[in-house]
Order: C-alpha cells, then sequence, then structure tokens
C-alpha cells in the first residue's frame, strides 16, 4: 500500500504544479492573448536563457479572509517571482499575473517580490519587474499598501548597488508607479501599458479633464512628454529583447565593472568620415549621432530617452570592446541648448553610469543655456545644476571631446577640465586622479 | 581627459553678443557702428572662438583632428581604466533635487 500513498504524494504535487502554471485560469489567459497581451510566464519564458528559470514560492497563497476572497485562492499569488540567466549571467525577475486578480498587488505578493530583491542584493545581481497590475489588492486594504511600502523600501536601498530594471506590460497605476520610478530603467509596452497615479476617471472629477489611460499615460506620453519611460517598445518581444541588450552594456553590480567583448586592434582605426561633419557655417545644425557613430564600434549605439529631451542624446555604446555611456549635445535639436528636460536626463544618465562603472564619453557642442520665463520659472537653475552635480561626483573615467560651440556656464557643465579637477581634492587617494 | 577639435569654439558667449557688450561704446561712438561691430566680432572670434585660449592653459589637454578621435579616445579609456578616486566622507550628498 506504501506505493499508493506515494503515488497520491506525486499526483497531489503534480495537480498542484499545473494549477499554479495556469494562474488565473484557461479563459482569463485567452483574454490576456486577446488583449494582445503575453502571460507572466511567457514573458519570462522569451526573457530568460532556455530552461534557466527557476521559480521560488509557486505555492504561496494570500491570508485575507475579508470581501468573500477566502472564497478564492491562487497558487502564486499573481506574480511568478525567481532567478535565471539572461546570456548566462545571472538576473532576478518577478512578473506579475494579470490573470490572477487583476495582477492585484496583495501582502504575500509583495512578499514573494521582497524576497527576490532581498537575494538579488545579497548575491549581487539584477532584479528586473515585469509589471502588469491592476494595483492594490483593495479587499486587503493596508496590509496591500503595506506590501508596496516593503517593496519601495527594498527599490531605494538596492539603488547604486543592483541595476534594477522595470517593464510595464500592462497598467501601473496609483501606488504601484513608484517602484519602477526608482528603479533605474523603465521600458514600456506602446498601446497595452499605461502609467498614472491617479486614472482618467479621478482626473475628470477633480479637474474636468478629458483624457484617455493613453493620453495620460501611455508609452508615448510617458517616452515624449514626461520622460518618465526610457523606451518606448513597439510590442512586448521587442521590449524583452531590449532589455537584454540594454543588461549587455552593465554590469552585474556596483563592484563590478561592465562585461567588455574581445577586441582587437585592427590597426588603423582612423575614421575619416568624422572630418566632414561639422559644418562650416558655426549655426547650421549637425546630427550628433553620426558623431557618435563615427567614433563607436560598428551598430553598438543603444540610446535612451531617444524622444525625450531631444537637444542632448544619451546611451550606452563599445569603444574598443569597452562599454561606455555617452552623453552629447544635439545641435538638430534647439541648436544644442540645454534646458531642464536635456539637464534631468542626462544628470540621471551620468548617475546611472557612475554607479555602475560605465565610463563616460561626452560630445560637447552646447551654445548655452535655454532662455525665458517658462524655464527660469520652472527651475532650470536647480535642474540645471543636477547635471552639473552629476558630472563633479562622478568617479568614473571621464572624456569630453569638444566638438563645436562651449559656451558660457554650459560650458563648465559638461564635464569640463575643472569639474575634474574637483575629484582630486584632498581626499584622492593617491593623486592619480589629476585631471581624469 | 579633455580634447577639442580644432572647430571648437570655447568662450563665455558667442561672438555677436560678447562683441556687442565688450565693445559697446566703441560701436555706439564709431561713424559706421556696423562696419565696427563686424570688425569686433572678427576680433573676438579670432581670439576667442578657438580650443586654443583653452589649450593654453590646460583646461583642453589636446587639441586633436576628428579622424583621429576614435583611436585617441580608445587609449585614454585604456590609460584611465584603474582610475581611483575618493570623495570625501559623507553620509550623502544633498543634490539638488
Amino acid at each position: 500500500m506504501a506505493g499508493e500513498i506515494r503515488q497520491a504524494q506525486i499526483e497531489t504535487l503534480e495537480r498542484k504544479n499545473a494549477e499554479a502554471l495556469l494562474g488565473g485560469g484557461k479563459e482569463r489567459i485567452e483574454a490576456q492573448h486577446k488583449k494582445g497581451k503575453l502571460t507572466a510566464r511567457e514573458r519570462i519564458h522569451l526573457l530568460l536563457d532556455e530552461g534557466s528559470f527557476e521559480e521560488i514560492g509557486k505555492f504561496v497563497m494570500h491570508r485575507s479572509k475579508d470581501f468573500g476572497l477566502d472564497k478564492q485562492y491562487f497558487l502564486g499569488d499573481g506574480v511568478v517571482t525567481g532567478y535565471g540567466t539572461i546570456n548566462g549571467r545571472l538576473v532576478y525577475v518577478f512578473s506579475q499575473d494579470f490573470t490572477v486578480l487583476g495582477g492585484s498587488l496583495s501582502e504575500t505578493h509583495a512578499e514573494k517580490i521582497v524576497k527576490i530583491m532581498e537575494l538579488a542584493m545579497k548575491n549581487g545581481a539584477p532584479v528586473i519587474g515585469l509589471n502588469d497590475s491592476g494595483g492594490a489588492r483593495i479587499q486587503e486594504g493596508v496590509v496591500s499598501l503595506g506590501g508596496y511600502a516593503d517593496i519601495f523600501y527594498r527599490n531605494t536601498l538596492a539603488s547604486g548597488v543592483i541595476p534594477q530594471i522595470s517593464a510595464i506590460m500592462g497598467p501601473c497605476a496609483g501606488g504601484a508607479v513608484y517602484s519602477p520610478a526608482i528603479t533605474d530603467f523603465i521600458m514600456m509596452v506602446e498601446d497595452t501599458s499605461y502609467m498614472f497615479v491617479t486614472g482618467p476617471n479621478v482626473v475628470k472629477t477633480v479637474t474636468h479633464e478629458e483624457v484617455t489611460s493613453e493620453e495620460l499615460g501611455g508609452a508615448s506620453t510617458h517616452s515624449t512628454k514626461s520622460g518618465v519611460t526610457h523606451f518606448s517598445c513597439a510590442n512586448e518581444v521587442e521590449c524583452i529583447n531590449h532589455l537584454k541588450k540594454l543588461l549587455s552594456y552593465i554590469p552585474q553590480n556596483c563592484e563590478e565593472l561592465p562585461p567588455s567583448l574581445p577586441y582587437e586592434p585592427q590597426g588603423d582605426e582612423t575614421r575619416e568620415v568624422l572630418d566632414t561633419i561639422i559644418p562650416e557655417n558655426p549655426n547650421q545644425p549637425y546630427d550628433i549621432r553620426e558623431v557618435i557613430e563615427g567614433i563607436i564600434d560598428a551598430d553598438s549605439f543603444f540610446e535612451v530617452h531617444k524622444n525625450f529631451g531631444e537637444n542632448i542624446v544619451v546611451g550606452f555604446a563599445r569603444l574598443g570592446g569597452r562599454s561606455i555611456g555617452i552623453v552629447g549635445n544635439q545641435p538638430a535639436v534647439l541648436a544644442g541648448v540645454l534646458d531642464i528636460n536635456a539637464s534631468t536626463k542626462a544628470a540621471r544618465f551620468v548617475r546611472f553610469c557612475d554607479s555602475f562603472n560605465v565610463p563616460l564619453l561626452v560630445l560637447e557642442d552646447v551654445p548655452g543655456f535655454l532662455p525665458g520665463t517658462d524655464q527660469e520659472w520652472r527651475g532650470i537653475i536647480t535642474n540645471g545644476a543636477k547635471l552639473l552635480y552629476a558630472f563633479c561626483e562622478a568617479t568614473v573615467p571621464r572624456i569630453t571631446v569638444i566638438t563645436r560651440k562651449a559656451y558660457g556656464g554650459a560650458y563648465d557643465v559638461m564635464n569640463s577640465k575643472h569639474e575634474l579637477r574637483l575629484a582630486n581634492g584632498r581626499d584622492c587617494r593617491d593623486g592619480r586622479a589629476g585631471g581624469c | 581627459m579633455n580634447y577639442a577639435w580644432p572647430t571648437a569654439e570655447i568662450a563665455v558667449m558667442g561672438a555677436q553678443g560678447a562683441a556687442e557688450i565688450i565693445f559697446k561704446r566703441e560701436i555706439a561712438a564709431a561713424e559706421d557702428p556696423e562696419a565696427k561691430l563686424a570688425e569686433k566680432v572678427q576680433e573676438y572670434k579670432e581670439k576667442f572662438a578657438t580650443p586654443y585660449r583653452a589649450a593654453h592653459r590646460g583646461f583642453i589637454d589636446e587639441v586633436i583632428m576628428p579622424h583621429e578621435t576614435r583611436a585617441k579616445l580608445i587609449k585614454a579609456f585604456k590609460m584611465l581604466e584603474n582610475k581611483a578616486v575618493t570623495l570625501p566622507r559623507k553620509k550623502h550628498g544633498n543634490i539638488p533635487l
């Protein structure tokens, strides 16, 4: 009879495993697909190296008894968590499952996320969040809110320790937006994702504005107007591919160097194409991307915040196989002037690169700061200072190439020699930093 | 490291604006103010709208031809790869948020 008992035990495990894999059930999975969205597990499958995913907390269930939740249990509780590899490198991942109670965040759902975040910090590997959640699990009240706060706290502690990347692949509203906001990079999927603090209904009640979810907080809004998202992707597959590419430029944690590709000097690194980019007339624009492409390894530029603050261009690239971060004024847009958006965009990028040991290349052609009441009243002074501060505090190798204009205070801000000298103060360990 | 291309103009402002401020009286007093302004703009351009003032001071380490840039940068980043800088001890700074 022992055989039968063992058989029953095995069947129980198999049944539970199968149940967990189904999330909110077949109907809801179909509904998810109809919206053009993948399921939480399908996304993980695309993201990680084949067969590398190991799940943690598959059988976790919520503890709520109120409002009928005692009759609704789902194994995993609306989020799939675990670890795996991307191009052979360890990552931790959580993927919210919209098919389970709308992916709503419960106390236990949050605990699962916190658990992998803590593992990621202890073991020094990136955390990737695939967000698709209706928000707090209202039935749980403050316990759910507490769950959010627990996550925000870990996001903050992990900031600058391990890379944190958020992909928004569905709704992300209310308090939920603040976890991605603290992470290093946000990616949004066009048409199926949105982020806002309050949705269109509340907006209408409070301000009488009529606005759609897409207009208020869709991928195009946040990639052009607000700058909340760093990347806007045509679909989920493109989003996941972008995420993998991003990881290829950055290290696992703040104590490691970014991965280098092998570099065999080809002999001649001369690039004649660079000699003809700058127009004779100093007021004529050109595209700084041409300069970038002319300098870096072929096809290695990975632009960040492409459609926001377009008067400055930032992104990762490879130079002789080495991963670098590039900040370049863009003379083709507003003559490359520095304004609030350009300053905050570049400042955040510089902070990321410095946190994670990515050397910086600055390509400078800047006529100054954008004049006017709009900029002054919105605080170009404070915001411009962010970029200045970010460069001054950065200790990674930093190189500036002035291609044309370097005027006024903007000259100082754009990684000038003087900022580099600040790092050569009394606390300089061995004096090697002089001027680098 | 700080490089500049020969096309670099490192100055407090563009030549036109600078000349208008610095030579305001001289231009106003001239028989032909426009010609005077043009002359002063040219003077300012030659003096300041170049990378050489900055290079004389060492604010620019080297003025390089654009086609050399890639090779120079590859070498310089390699030279800097063991860079070590220590910032003053503090709890954390107060970046102007």
